[in-house]
């Protein structure tokens, strides 16, 4: 048996009544979406489940450009719908093309990675940089940069993630991701994901963050701040990539040793900006 | 603590007593669905898999009683009026079965897969099998048994398998 | 694909027929062991070491025992002190007999403390916390080197092991071989290299882990459903460890998740054989996957230094292997294993006069090595293979043309042959068959090896290179493995084929079934094949070193000329024609004048009518030989030289097998052996805490390959005909594995320049190999 304490499990309907069931199941209570984590995690001190699957939180819609996304969408899901293809040059639907597996991504949902908070989530460091917004619920709705997420550790502590919106992007935005991982399913060494913002050939912002350093997605402000403004030439990126990989902490685990991590850092850097720079001269030769 | 549940197996809706923590896998071998393999139990090999509501999914990472009131396909479910599935078929006319421990696992993501693409290329069935590890086969038979299952499946002559 | 043309004019033999047991396995029935499901049965759970190296001081099971459900708990203190090996091997086991089933001395972390068993797996797992071990910890040895220092830890200083080379020196065994001088062969050479490869801790990953169940039967006898390559050698060291008589043991071996050597290893039955003695219930015990990869098995690390003197003209003058292999903390298959990194890979260039192997093995306290597909070979060919590469380029020849210079020939012989054997002295043999050059130039033409070879094409960051390699293996050991097989023929005219050989998913039951098939001319349907069941079949060693299509094969082709020989007599009564006249075909005899008998009637003749008598036979065969197949390896990379990725483009493995008897089933074992290779090349470690403790037990942190990992491994098996071989067959198993450490190192270093010395080649090896090259 998986979670040999669990004494109670509920699927609620509303999310009012889901909130209730969480705020009042005691300490060992957690909300699930599909669950694959939480299963795999075998705890102990899991006692009681809110099942979110039947809150109709499922979802992708093109709301005039933005990419709305229900937290209990499924990773097959975000990833086969139309909105997502057409987002951005379909770069959402291209980095979850290298997360898990088929069944894992028919289960695991979009909601569930980010609040899960694994170092290794190829979805966070993306969705960080490309300035996503999350609506969480706690009684009522509010809607909060994403990255409140992981700067306030505590801040979903009896809330519900309802939705994610990946905001319409302006004029002369492109973005890229990359992943690098011993083989094509493991998880990230270290993955990359940047969005460059421009005006004709030079670069107003640029958003880069770098996953499983081995720790969780953070961002590259130094190599940002460089791009600022910058033609971006061969040495603009070169630049941003030596930048990103002094500033990036990195640290040893059984997938890669900190220095070669760091080597990582630029390589990704330089890649994904170089990706993105090509996606602006496609559309504006 | 356990509870009842209702699950459709391969058509047939029963009421299954299970363990409020037990994996789906965990009921559906107990419940006589042997083809649902332990390989891991960490959701890393696929051997578990089976179609949730026609969605291959490892049957390791999912509870049982997230299961409630959904349909559940196994290898055991597939066959009609006598006859295979056209992948399990294929995939003993390829040689695709060697120690076919995976194979039912393997079955389950290639149906996944032929149901949302008709057509695959060598690439689509090899990203649809990613999670279903197979030490014996190098994946060169099963990924030409999901290719031969496609033309049959679509109507057109069986020409690349036997 | 339709059958490859029929050179040999076969019925049967040579044509894709469906496995026998493919419907079962696709259709998902109950066919594993652990698919049988008892709500009575007892469930088995261990307590392993945590420490590397300790002593048990003290073992206190009452806590466990007092848990509700618990049935008995066995340790070191209530469970036979018989010292045994666990390698299934034929008898005397060539392994030390350094094992007890539970030692009070534990040798790395994962050794087995203890076991529980209980009414659920649950309870069982929550007792074996509840079991109260005092350690004293001992130095623990953790490297050959740590192993062979002048003060190293005496791993096995029990007086009890026995068949250790010099415990003292924690050396397990040693083989030296000099042919001729070879350090004056060395110094008369034009050309030398001199080489050390490393391979890495590696484990087998048979998708389905380690399973046993024990039952009593209605006679009390003890029936023990395994998932094992060798049931016969299970039911005799269980009898011998838990001192029972051998017909009181039946040892039945259903489907079979795979195996790759893991299962030729007895780790399970004794355990769950005595909780069923000592409680009188059916017990189970099977593997979790951390288990499963830390105290199984796993494959030898060996550190392989090779020599290579050559004549001006690219012809070998001197060869020198020097061999230390870690056998872990127990000695299972540590002799040899060590030996085969010798005597499969030498013989292959036996244009030298002067050879020499010197193989040492040793324990540390690391989890046991063991058989893992390729046996020695692989990590041999490794150093081999390298240095040969090495060789060609110091020459400034083709890679292709100097193994081409030097490769054994049909006809031709090798010392190593006579020389290194398994535990005694090896069989002088000729080859009798060798397609390896045909197996060259295809390789070389399908990878397109004129067009790439030194061409560095680059793709952005990603160079391309090729390389290959070229290997030989053996079919079964020659005066050592035998296989018998047993025919009768039934009231339809059909045929039970009962062998002991052991189908591990290979597909054995099946080519078996249609070298009876061809014998007796009848469809493979008309043959019903059951195997391994040791109350029910004859003996047969089992399912390792590449011996069942040769061994048992020649057994099964024995047995059915036997029972060809007594249908053609009651034929020849029936038809009242001559026997020398009589044929056998298309489930007929038939005579010299074209009269014809069905096979029916002569079966139902011969049950109820005229000189009754059952029509059967059984047969046994022991190869004098052991004939090699072999392998030309050819593939493509890709590095990127900013990350050290390195990504197979292609791969081509040209093999000669003889009569391939099913040819997917023998592509199938090319196919499935090169993609463990190429894992066992670029990705696949056990990594190590610096306490001995695996890192990476789970298939989410040890990668082997998935589906989008490999290209389309193309097989390709040229014609070839084994003289001595059931059909013209040999074996085909292992030898693909072998192929591709070497293939895809020679490969990078045709790409970028360096060679990878040590394996797994991952990408951060590769990037501080660059990073050292310039």
């Amino acid at each position: 048996m998986q979670l040999t304490h669990l004494q109670s499990y509920v699927r609620p309907t509303d999310l009012p009544a889901a909130i209730d069931a969480l705020r009042f199941g005691g300490r060992g209570t957690r909300l699930m979406a599909a669950g694959t984590d939480l299963v795999l995690s075998g705890s102990d001190e899991i006692t009681g489940l809110v099942d979110l699957a039947g809150l109709g939180l499922s979802s992708v819609e093109d709301r005039d450009g933005t990419l709305a996304i229900g937290a209990t969408t499924t990773l097959t899901d975000v990833m086969q719908d139309v909105a997502t293809g057409t987002y951005l040059d379909g770069v959402v639907a291209r980095m979850l093309q290298r997360v898990g597996t088929p069944p894992l991504r028919n289960a695991a949902t979009i909601g569930g990675n980010l609040v899960r908070r694994q170092p290794w989530s190829d979805i966070i460091p993306l969705f960080r940089a490309l300035d996503a917004t999350v609506t969480v619920f706690d009684g009522e709705h509010q809607t909060m940069a994403i990255g409140e997420l992981y700067e306030q550790a505590a801040h979903l502590t009896g809330a519900i993630l309802t939705e994610i919106q990946l905001p319409r992007p302006p004029i002369g935005t492109a973005a890229a991701f990359w992943k690098f991982a011993r083989s094509e399913v493991d998880v990230a060494t270290l993955n990359c994901a940047v969005m460059l913002h421009t005006d004709g050939d030079r670069c107003t912002a640029a958003r880069i963050y770098i996953g499983a350093t081995p720790r969780l997605a953070a961002a590259a402000s130094g190599a940002e701040e460089t791009l600022r403004g910058a033609q971006l030439t061969g040495n603009a990126i070169a630049d941003a990539a030596r930048t990103a990989a002094g500033e990036i902490e990195t640290g040893d685990d059984l997938r890669g040793d900190a220095a070669y991590r760091t080597r990582l850092v630029g390589v990704g850097v330089t890649r994904c900006l170089m990706e993105a720079r090509d996606r602006i001269r496609e559309v504006r030769p | 603590m356990s509870t009842t549940i209702t699950l459709t197996i391969n058509g047939i809706e029963q009421p299954v007593a299970v363990e409020l923590g037990e994996s789906l896998l965990e009921v559906l071998r107990r419940e006589g669905f042997t083809s649902v393999k332990h390989g891991c139990d960490t959701g890393d090999c696929g051997a578990c898999a089976v179609l949730l509501d026609g969605d291959a999914i490892d049957s390791c990472m999912i509870l049982a009683v997230a299961a409630d009131g959904r349909a559940i396909t196994t290898v055991e479910g597939l066959e009609t009026d006598g006859r295979l599935h056209p992948l399990q078929e294929a995939m003993i006319d390829a040689g695709a079965v060697q120690c076919g421990f995976c194979t039912p696992g393997t079955v389950m993501s290639g149906i996944d897969l032929l149901s949302r693409n008709a057509d695959p290329t060598e690439d689509d069935v090899k990203a649809a099998l990613a999670g279903n590890l197979c030490r014996c086969t190098g994946y060169v038979k099963q990924v030409d048994a999901v290719l031969a299952a496609a033309r049959v499946m679509k109507g057109g002559p069986d020409v690349g398998s036997g | 694909m339709s059958d490859p043309v029929d050179s040999q004019g076969f019925a049967v033999v040579g044509h894709n027929e469906p496995k026998v047991d493919a419907y079962a396995l696709a259709t998902g029935k109950p066919v594993f062991a652990g698919d049988v499901n008892h709500d009575d049965a007892l469930h088995i759970a261990f307590l392993a070491s945590k420490h590397a190296h300790a002593r048990i001081a003290s073992i206190d099971t009452s806590r466990a025992e007092a848990l509700d459900g618990v049935a008995l708990v066995l340790t070191h203190e209530n469970t036979p002190a018989t010292m045994y090996t666990t390698a299934g091997q034929g008898y005397p086991e060539p392994s030390p007999y350094d094992t007890r089933m539970f030692n009070p001395t534990v040798r790395f972390v994962g050794d087995r403390v203890a076991a529980v068993a209980a009414e659920t797996p649950e309870i069982a797992h929550a007792a074996t916390k509840l079991i109260d071990v005092t350690y004293e910890a001992l130095p623990a040895v953790l490297s050959i080197d740590e192993a062979l220092a002048p003060d190293a830890p005496i791993i096995h200083g029990e007086e009890t092991a026995t068949g250790i080379h010099d415990a003292a020196h924690n050396i397990v065994s040693v083989v030296n071989v000099d042919i001729g001088d070879v350090e004056a062969g060395i110094a008369d050479s034009a050309v030398v290299v001199d080489t050390t490869c490393e391979t890495q801790y590696a484990q087998h990953v048979p998708i389905e882990p380690h399973v046993v169940q024990a039952y009593l039967d209605n006679d009390g006898r003890l029936v023990l459903l395994t998932s094992t390559q060798v049931p016969f050698h299970v039911r005799r060291i269980v009898a011998r460890v838990l001192d029972l008589p051998v017909h009181r043991i039946r040892v039945i071996k259903p489907r079979v998740g795979g195996g790759f050597g893991a299962k030729q290893e007895i780790l399970l039955e004794n355990v769950t054989g005595l909780v069923t003695l000592r409680t009188g219930r059916r017990a189970i015990a099977e593997l979790s996957r951390p288990e499963e990869f830390v105290s199984s098995r796993t494959r030898h690390p060996m550190r392989v230094r090779v020599r290579l003197g050559a004549r001006e003209d690219g012809t070998l003058r001197a060869v020198d292997m020097e061999v230390i292999s870690n056998t872990g903390a127990y000695g299972s298959h540590g002799l040899t294993v060590m030996s085969n990194a010798g005597s499969k890979t030498l013989p292959l260039y036996n244009r030298a006069p002067d050879v020499r192997y010197h193989g040492r093995t040793v324990y540390t306290n690391l989890p046991v090595g063991g058989a893992y597909r390729g046996y020695g070979a692989t990590q041999g060919y490794f150093a081999l293979e390298t240095a040969m590469d090495e060789l060609a380029a110091k020459l400034g020849m083709d890679p292709v043309e100097v193994r081409r210079l030097n490769h054994i020939r049909v006809g031709e012989t090798s010392p190593i042959f006579a020389a290194i054997g398994e535990g005694k002295p090896g069989v002088e043999q000729t080859v009798g068959s060798c397609e390896l050059e045909r197996c060259l130039d295809i390789g070389a033409e399908e990878i397109g090896w004129a067009d790439k070879r030194g061409m560095r094409y680059r793709d952005g960051p990603w160079v391309h290179g090729v390389g290959m390699s070229i290997h030989m293996q053996g079919s079964g050991i020659a005066d050592v493995d035998m296989g018998a097989a047993t025919i009768k023929m039934n009231d339809d005219g059909s045929f039970n084929l009962l062998i002991g050989a052991t189908d591990l998913g290979t597909g054995s039951d099946t080519i078996l079934g249609q070298i009876a098939a061809e014998v007796l001319g009848v469809p493979l349907a008309k043959i019903v094949v059951y195997s391994s069941d040791t109350d029910m079949t004859p003996f047969d060693v089992g399912a390792y070193a590449s011996s069942t299509t040769y061994v048992s094969g020649n057994a099964v082709r024995r047995a059915a000329e036997e029972v060809r020989a007594q249908i053609v007599a009651v034929a020849s009564a029936m038809l009242e024609e001559d026997p020398d006249g009589i044929s056998l075909d298309d489930q007929h005899a038939i005579g010299a004048s074209g009269e014809r008998v069905s096979l029916e009637e002569i079966a139902l003749r011969s049950l109820y009518g005229t000189d009754q008598q059952q029509i059967g036979a059984t047969a046994s065969f022991v190869g004098d030989e052991s004939p090699p197949p072999f392998l030309a390896s050819f593939a493509e990379v890709a590095v990127d030289v900013e990350t050290g990725q390195v990504r197979v483009l292609d791969y081509v493995a040209v093999a000669d097998c003889g009569v391939a008897i099913n040819p997917h089933a023998a592509e199938g074992q090319v196919e499935g052996a090169i993609a463990n290779g190429i894992g066992y090349a670029l990705t696949e470690e056990m990594l190590f805490s610096s306490h001995g403790r695996v890192r990476n037990p789970t298939l989410f942190d040890y990668k082997i390959p998935a589906a989008p990992d490999l290209p389309r491994i193309r097989a390709i098996l040229v014609d070839s005909y084994e003289p001595t071989g059931p059909m013209g067959a040999k074996s085909v198993a292992e030898i693909g594995i072998n192929a591709p450490i070497p293939t895809i190192a020679n490969a990078i270093y045709d790409a970028v320049g360096v060679r990878l010395k040590n394996s797994p080649f991952t990408a951060e090896r590769v990037l501080a190999a660059l990073d050292a090259a310039t």
